[in-house]
């Protein structure tokens, strides 16, 4: 038993790889040899782990894995507990469907990162992709739990389908942040590309900069959100993002829509002037 | 509330002031810790000044009630300045019961105000702002931030968060303390230093007006049977010449400091404080209540309290 898994890629990767399934809570139970022999997929063939990455440790919840996989998807997907480390960016699908434990990614993270997660934390220090926090094209529901913190800017329809669970991006987002959104939150504290919230049905979208909000919302009032406060200290707090101090006080703008759907969910716009 | 002395203990003293060998008898009760934030401190006091009105004694107000200090904004879940309440009540049910008529009346009415749990580690759980949620008629929206669901119930002003889950906690009430002073002067100087002293102790709050409570009361009545409380006439000087009177000679008035807490051990070290404040010219001596130990399991031995400060 080691106090940490420390998996070290070999050689840059050429194409894409994908590990689903190597996860801090399934190498818990593993020897180093064990993990070594763990399937890669390679297109429609697996290789072992242990020819991917120099594995050094086992039967620890807790892994570090070094090295750029921005070609290899599918980092910490179902993980299930545990802590995952990856000190450089990752391909598509990080975190995708993971329901518990902690994935902190150094990079950046490539498409559909947190892709239908229903718990634990996803955090990216760099940028994200399109569809983060979202489901599968054509999914019903997207994410439903957990939370994603992306430190840098987002791509197109972050928490599109998303049911539960927040998504913060501390800079911009693209389009369509929140398409379809059911419930939960879409934090982003810079500024939101076009569309935002379409076809939102009860789900929260905070923008703290820019945003365009589409016409199938109605303005309701200029409000301090009390929920907004508590995100926002819970983000300081918790996750060290910096805030300006004056955030508990904020006034928000209030849209209520999406009117093209239930109408129950909202745009929330800092400051009192458009 | 009577005192048993204990024959022949040696005379201890503090600053001339004599700690009688006695002990104060306390019960169990269920306790819970709400955190009111507000726009500002004068709204989140202005709440919990309410939330805590009229809860001086379970006998008539099914309530035990106080502020235990007030918070800065980092303490805050939300980032804004806050007033931490403990309330108590002897049976486990009526805690959720109390906690919501009191959050409803007087927190969710109080502009600015936000209401939160402040015992996020007790295993116990109540169901809160799920009850308070139905004011929303239809409106109210939940959010889950952190793993914490949150109720936003929308108000004339804006909206008014309420945490759904608050913790409760196996507490401790009436633990207690009298001041035997030569002059009601000194005796209200010497309670009123006791509260100022204990004030912010974590933990424990003193629920009655001031802190202090000068009706000392005794189990039962002896004319009015129907009574479960009156007065404490053993204690009271206007009856020394017509009753069996505890009061010493020289002692004009007493007074008394009740403490309700989340555990013993924070209303010990809150009645140390107290006691040694309360030790000051004028005062004869500090004595407790109880009942000879038969009532209630927590028992504070005034002498091994003031010792263990001294230890420490």
């Amino acid at each position: 038993m080691s106090d940490v898994i420390t998996l070290t890629l070999r050689a840059p990767v050429a194409r894409r790889l994908e590990v689903e399934g190597i996860a801090p809570n399934a190498l818990a139970t593993l020897d180093e040899s064990d993990i070594a022999r763990l399937p890669v997929w390679d297109g429609p063939h697996t290789v072992p782990l242990g020819d991917v990455f120099q594995v050094r440790g086992g039967r620890s919840d807790r892994v570090r894995v070094s090295g750029d996989l921005s070609m290899i998807d599918a980092v910490g997907a179902g993980m299930t507990a545990g802590e995952l480390q990856v000190e450089g960016s990752v391909g598509r699908y990080a975190g995708t469907r993971m329901a518990g434990g902690v994935l902190r990614v150094a990079g950046d993270a490539g498409y559909g990162a947190g892709l239908e997660m229903t718990g634990g934390l996803l955090d990216i220090a760099g940028n994200a992709g399109d569809r983060l926090g979202a489901g599968r094209l054509a999914a019903a529901r997207g994410m439903a739990g957990g939370e994603i913190v992306v430190r840098g800017n987002a791509g197109a329809e972050i928490g599109a389908t998303m049911r539960r669970g927040t998504v913060v991006v501390a800079g911009d987002a693209g389009p369509r942040a929140g398409l379809g959104m059911i419930a939960g939150n879409v934090i982003v504290l810079g500024r939101a590309g076009e569309d935002a919230g379409r076809f939102n049905k009860r789900g929260t979208i905070a923008v703290f900069g820019r945003v365009s909000v589409p016409s199938t919302y109605r303005f309701a009032c200029t409000y301090c959100p009390p929920h907004i406060a508590v995100t926002v200290a819970h983000l300081r707090t918790h996750r060290r993002l910096v805030i300006a101090d004056d955030e508990p006080t904020a006034r928000f703008r209030r849209y209520s829509g999406d009117m093209a759907e239930l109408g129950r969910g909202e745009i929330l716009a800092r400051g009192e002037e458009p | 509330m009577r005192r048993f002395p204990s024959a022949r203990a040696p005379d201890v003293q503090i600053r001339g002031v004599a700690i009688e060998d006695t002990f104060a008898e306390a019960f169990g009760m269920r306790g819970a810790r709400v955190i009111i934030t507000a726009r500002d401190t004068r709204w989140a006091v202005e709440a919990a000044r309410e939330m805590t009105g009229f809860a001086t004694s379970v006998i008539a107000c099914k309530v035990e009630a106080g502020i235990e200090r007030e918070l800065a904004p980092s303490e805050t879940p939300d980032g804004r300045p806050g007033v931490s309440v403990l309330l108590f009540t002897m049976d486990s049910e009526s805690l959720a019961k109390r906690l919501i008529e009191r959050i409803g009346q007087t927190v969710l009415t109080c502009v600015t105000t936000a209401c939160f749990d402040g015992l996020p580690d007790a295993d116990e759980r109540m169901s809160i702002g799920k009850s308070l949620r139905v004011f929303g008629d239809g409106f109210q929206g939940s959010k889950v931030i952190n793993g914490e669901r949150y109720w936003r119930i929308p108000v004339m002003e804006g909206e008014f968060l309420v945490q759904e889950s608050f913790g409760k906690v196996k507490g401790v009430g009436g633990g207690n303390f009298l001041i035997l002073a030569e002059s009601d002067e000194a005796a209200l100087g010497a309670a009123q230093a006791a509260v100022d002293a204990m004030r912010g102790a974590p933990g424990v709050v003193l629920p009655f007006p001031g802190g202090i409570v000068r009706s000392g009361s005794k189990v039962g009545g002896k004319r009015h049977k129907f009574m479960i409380a009156t007065t404490n006439d053993a204690y009271a000087p206007t009856l020394r010449a017509l009753t069996p009177s505890l009061l010493p000679n020289g002692v004009n008035a007493a007074l008394e400091i009740v403490l309700d807490g989340l555990d013993a051990p924070s209303i010990a070290a809150a009645m140390r404080v107290g006691i040694d404040a309360a030790c000051r010219a004028g005062v004869h001596s500090i004595s407790a209540g109880n009942y000879g130990g038969k009532l209630g399991p927590h028992h504070f031995h005034l002498r091994k309290i003031m010792d263990e400060g001294t230890a420490a």
